[in-house]
């Protein structure tokens, strides 16, 4: 027998190896260097405002924060008068994990003053138009929906479930639009905001309440829709807001927004004149005034809502009141259970200062009232 | 916890009439810190709206959540409602019910298969009962020290695989080898105690350099810090440590009772004439060493390859079988809310002052920019990662009034990020959390100095999964290393060869790496995956490959120290450097072989394991064990020592003055 390979090869081999992989096997690598933090780049230029396109900006956006409203006067039939509000909430943008959706709607019987409002909450689908006939908007929360056809038509369907309160209403497609801030675009404290208006929608359909059981109604409503990457802040930032039509044929948007601090963004309107032409208001040139008259305190949330205002709009020669049909008009809005994103949205009357004549009625929001409790993430844990 | 309904949607009034319940009965127990809905949070429910998360929180360590569970269990009352809990207490509880489901049904299997692969060695049914008195009295003492040892200090229950595996087949090891060389002397016409008198003095001694090479490898897993592997290296040698003392001192005592007897009742016919295979495959190694080498050290190298794609992995749902509540939840979660392709990262940022004053913010904003920059960071969420148009300017002027913010989603952000002196940043990815780029993410984001003073601080997952691969691998190579030359000089001493401990250190390593690639590609790649029964997790779980290399090492070292013995016994009796190579091959093939098969029966029995942990180690020590008995030792060893000739026992002069001997 002979071997084919001299054992100090065999051996020489076997050390090296050996050698090696223990060298290899020691040889630890060393962490990278600690690096400095580069100056941050600009942050991503918030995106140029386009021109609105219909139908299609009826449909969902990719944007932190979107609703479409709705509100309105109503008769039946039988000539009981009612008012109703709807607001559709979407927020999360487009991703699919964070989007949320919550539909608040009230009804008031403005013959007997009672009021019935609530809400339904939910996942919201992917942003645009999902319906499968490929309508702008067909979303449905609970058995809440709001259906926006390519026409410009819209059915609002909604019920508070126990209490045998519903509607059920169609709006006619309307001409008239208001585009706030001429483009449509408006800033806020903290973002901005696309925002348009249909002031007057013709309305038919039915609505139930427990008193009357279900009647046929007609009238007219107001329809808001805007979206952006606003925040909506609470007191004492927050905003003071009216949709009026007048019984001349004009329509008139107020509002007046909050800062951080509590002091005045700005105030600003809209106006659809008897030509029906669109004019913007600003507080400075147009010298719009708001005096608070009358306030009322939540027992629900002990917010303090300014619920009647004396509105003066000097280059329009406008100078009224606004009377709320009824003060306890507060939308209670839920974070869990913290009641600190409710607002008051009711209807109300405008009033002609010094003659007491009703000349147009329309809805008020007041949002931002709630004063929060202290932030449990203020250092008080560990 | 997942809570799903039937039909109902989770924001429907009776859904959240049926959650109420449940977070308020959650909320009644005692160590139930914080319970978070969906109805606070938007992202706790799936997208298409019909599964909720519940997030609870508990106030006490992994252990005491066993009880807590039960009790949230006991007060639950679900009604029509699914809840599934999973996330780490549940994990934890399931993984400890399953081990012990997993202890007992692998003794149920092992048991019967040992006796007779023990019947089959032994021959005679004295002969083998022999090693299963000195297994038994071994396991049965280490489970008692074990049960006393948890009153002082934790152990993991896989301190109790590991003492079964080892004691049952650490005893019959032993007890072969020993029971051999007795019947050797008996058949060579010695009387009972001079049979027993030698039979100590020769395989005694290998049994006690074995087992102190095996208790070497395995006390190596104390060095590492980590409570999994100080459990397993503490039972491991305890057991072995038993085994030894029952080998050296029950053994004799039982052969001098029985000893006469321990050819009755044979089961097993003897093959006569005198042929044994291992004579054949002596003389086919002696006579073609390179073409036994050639294909046989191929087949380890080859099998060995898979180790590059090497991935270690965290314990996640996935080591458990589709059934168990916690797979169920984690699925469901993967299902419904894509948690498997999520890795979350938090990243702590200290600084001094108030949060909101523009320099903090300024300093934070920067932070979080570059947060935003590293490579696969797909989202980070903090107070100054709000929206991507906005500045510090914007930011400064959102916390100008924090009382102002009323959105649900700033507010949790705020909640959630915010502490006195700490801002997180929560750092999303798609990696998942056990693969390296997960890790790579976590190095990135740690390389990172704070901005303007302050510490930066990276947790969760894949960060844990990190710290303890850097922690344990950042030894490995070191632990390795030690292990190695204790056992190198422990062969050195024991043969005063400095080619034999080089050619088995060599060996054990090769038969390690091979058992790891096979690993890979079993557990790691998913092949076999229906057959053994596992949902393959895309990685080996990270203690893994330091526990095979202890056990295995220690192993084979015994393996190689029987053959050895034998070798050098043939050796120094004078005979050649091939005859002794091919005496000793003869003497031990088959008690080498029968022990190991008999060790790869038990481990084999890990295969029936629920945990995909505990069938990994079965799986990898059973394939070592049976490559080291046939190839590595029994043609790679003899071979490399025929090619060596009188090398295999050169030491030099200096070397063999300053070394003990025994």
């Amino acid at each position: 027998m002979r071997a084919s390979i001299h054992p100090k090869i065999v051996l020489g081999f076997m050390c090296s190896s050996v050698t090696v992989a223990l060298i290899l096997a020691c040889a630890c690598s060393t962490g990278p260097e600690p690096r400095e933090v580069p100056v941050p780049a600009s942050p991503l230029p918030t995106p140029t405002p386009r021109a609105l396109e219909f139908p299609a900006d009826h449909s969902s956006h990719a944007a932190e924060t979107e609703w479409w409203y709705y509100s309105g006067h109503l008769t039946s039939d039988a000539d009981s008068e009612y008012g109703f509000h709807l607001a559709l909430f979407r927020t999360g943008g487009d991703d699919p994990e964070r989007t949320f959706e919550r539909i608040q709607a009230s009804v008031i019987d403005l013959d007997t003053g009672q009021h019935w409002q609530w809400t339904r909450d939910g996942v919201a689908g992917p942003v645009g138009s999902n319906a499968p006939d490929g309508v702008p908007l067909d979303v449905s929360v609970g058995e809440s929906s709001v259906r926006i056809g390519n026409g410009g038509s819209h059915v609002l369907r909604s019920s508070a479930g126990t209490d045998s309160v519903s509607f059920d209403l169609s709006l006619a497609p309307s001409e008239g639009m208001m585009l706030h801030d001429a483009i449509g675009w408006l800033a806020f404290p903290l973002g901005s905001s696309y925002y348009y208006t249909f002031p007057r929608m013709r309305v038919s359909g039915t609505l139930e309440v427990p008193t009357r059981g279900r009647e046929v109604v007609q009238g007219e409503a107001w329809y808001d829709h805007q979206w952006g990457d606003f925040v909506v802040l609470g007191w004492p930032s927050g905003w003071y807001w009216t949709g009026l039509n007048f019984h001349d044929g004009t329509s008139l948007m107020v509002s007046e927004v909050r800062d951080v601090d509590g002091g005045r963004f700005r105030l600003f309107g809209t106006y659809i004149g008897r030509d029906g032409n669109q004019r913007e208001l600003t507080g400075a040139t147009d010298a719009i005034e708001i005096e608070h008259l009358e306030y009322w305190t939540s027992p629900e949330t002990d917010a303090e809502y300014p619920v009647a205002s004396r509105v003066k709009i000097g280059t329009l020669g406008l100078d009224f009141e606004l009377r709320p049909a009824i003060k306890e008009q507060e939308a209670l809005a839920m974070v869990g259970s913290d009641a600190v994103a409710s607002y008051w949205e009711g209807s109300v009357s405008a009033v002609e200062s010094g003659t007491g004549r009703v000349i147009g009625r329309g809805y008020l929001e007041l949002a931002g009232y709630v004063k929060p409790d202290p932030l449990s993430w203020r250092m008080e844990r560990p | 916890m997942v809570v799903r309904h039937d039909h109902l949607d989770a924001y429907s009034d009776e859904f959240i009439a049926g959650l109420e319940g449940i977070v308020q009965r959650l909320r009644s127990v005692d160590e139930v810190e914080s319970v978070e809905t969906h109805l606070t949070d938007p992202e706790l429910v799936s997208p298409d709206g019909r599964t909720a998360l519940v997030s609870v929180g508990l106030d006490t360590d992994i252990e005491g959540s066993i009880a807590v569970l039960a009790e949230v269990n006991d007060k639950l009352e679900p009604g029509q409602f699914d809840v599934i809990m999973t996330g780490g207490p549940p994990l934890y509880r399931d993984i400890v019910e399953a081990s012990g489901a997993d202890f007992r049904r692998g003794e149920l299997v092992a048991f019967p298969l040992a006796t007779i692969t023990l019947l089959l060695v032994f021959g005679t049914l004295v002969a083998a009962v022999i090693p299963v008195a000195i297994g038994g009295v071994a396991v049965v003492t280490a489970l008692g020290t074990i049960f006393w040892l948890v009153t002082v200090r934790d152990l993991s229950v896989l301190s109790f695989n590991i003492v079964s595996l080892l004691g049952i087949g650490m005893g019959i090891d032993y007890s072969l080898y020993y029971i051999n060389r007795f019947r050797e002397h008996r058949s060579r016409g010695a009387s009972m105690p001079r049979a027993i008198v030698s039979t100590q003095s020769q395989a005694g001694l290998a049994i006690l350099f074995a087992a102190l090479s095996s208790a070497i490898g395995l006390t190596s897993l104390l060095l590492f810090d980590l409570p999994v592997l100080d459990s397993v290296g503490i039972g491991a040698v305890l057991v072995i440590l038993l085994v030894l003392a029952a080998a050296l001192t029950l053994m004799p005592s039982i052969l001098a009772v029985i000893g006469p007897h321990v050819e009755r009742i044979r089961l097993v016919p003897r093959i006569g004439g005198g042929w044994s295979m291992w004579d054949v495959v002596a003389k086919f190694v002696m006579r073609r060493p390179v073409l036994v080498l050639v294909p046989t050290v191929s087949l380890l190298v080859a099998l060995a390859i898979p180790v590059r794609d090497l991935e270690l992995g965290g314990i996640d749902p996935n080591i458990l079988p589709r059934g168990w509540e916690s797979r169920e939840g984690a699925v469901l979660l993967e299902d419904e809310f894509g948690f498997d392709r999520q890795t979350l990262l938090l990243v702590a940022h200290t600084f001094e002052g108030d949060p909101f004053a523009p320099e903090v913010i300024d300093r934070m904003y920067a932070f979080g920019a570059a947060l935003v920059e590293v490579s696969n960071a797909s989202e980070v969420s903090s107070y100054v990662n709000i929206r991507s148009t906005w500045g510090p300017d914007d930011y400064s002027d959102l916390y100008r009034n924090p009382s102002s913010i009323i959105d649900p989603r700033i507010s949790s952000t705020l909640e959630d990020g915010l502490r006195e002196g700490v801002a997180l940043f929560a750092v999303s990815s798609d990696l998942h959390p056990s693969s390296g780029a997960a890790r790579q993410l976590v190095a990135d984001l740690r390389s990172f100095k704070p901005v303007g003073g302050g510490d930066v601080l990276v947790a969760g997952s894949a960060a844990d999964l990190a710290d303890l691969v850097n922690t344990l691998y950042s030894r490995f190579p070191y632990v390795m290393a030690l292990v190695i030359a204790l056992i190198f000089v422990s062969l050195l001493i024991q043969f005063r060869s400095l080619f034999i401990p080089l050619k088995a250190v060599l060996l054990n390593m090769l038969g390690i790496f091979a058992s790891y690639g096979a690993l890979v590609w079993v557990f790691q790649y998913g092949n076999l995956s229906g057959v053994l029964g596992f949902d393959p997790v895309g990685a080996i779980e990270t203690t893994t490959p330091i526990i095979l290399f202890a056990v295995v090492f220690g192993l084979s070292m015994d393996y190689e120290i029987f053959l050895m013995s034998r070798i050098r016994e043939a050796h120094r009796s004078h005979l050649g450097a091939l005859e002794s190579v091919r005496e000793g091959l003869q003497k031990t093939g088959s008690i080498i072989t029968g022990a190991g098969l008999i060790l790869v029966v038990v481990a084999a029995s890990f295969l029936v394991a629920d945990i995909v942990i505990v069938k990994a180690v079965g799986l990898g020590l059973g394939l070592a064990i049976l490559l080291d008995v046939t190839v590595v030792r029994l043609l790679i060893a003899p071979a490399l020592m025929r090619l060596m000739g009188d090398w295999n026992w050169w030491l030099p002069k200096w070397l063999d003055r300053i070394l003990p001997t025994f």
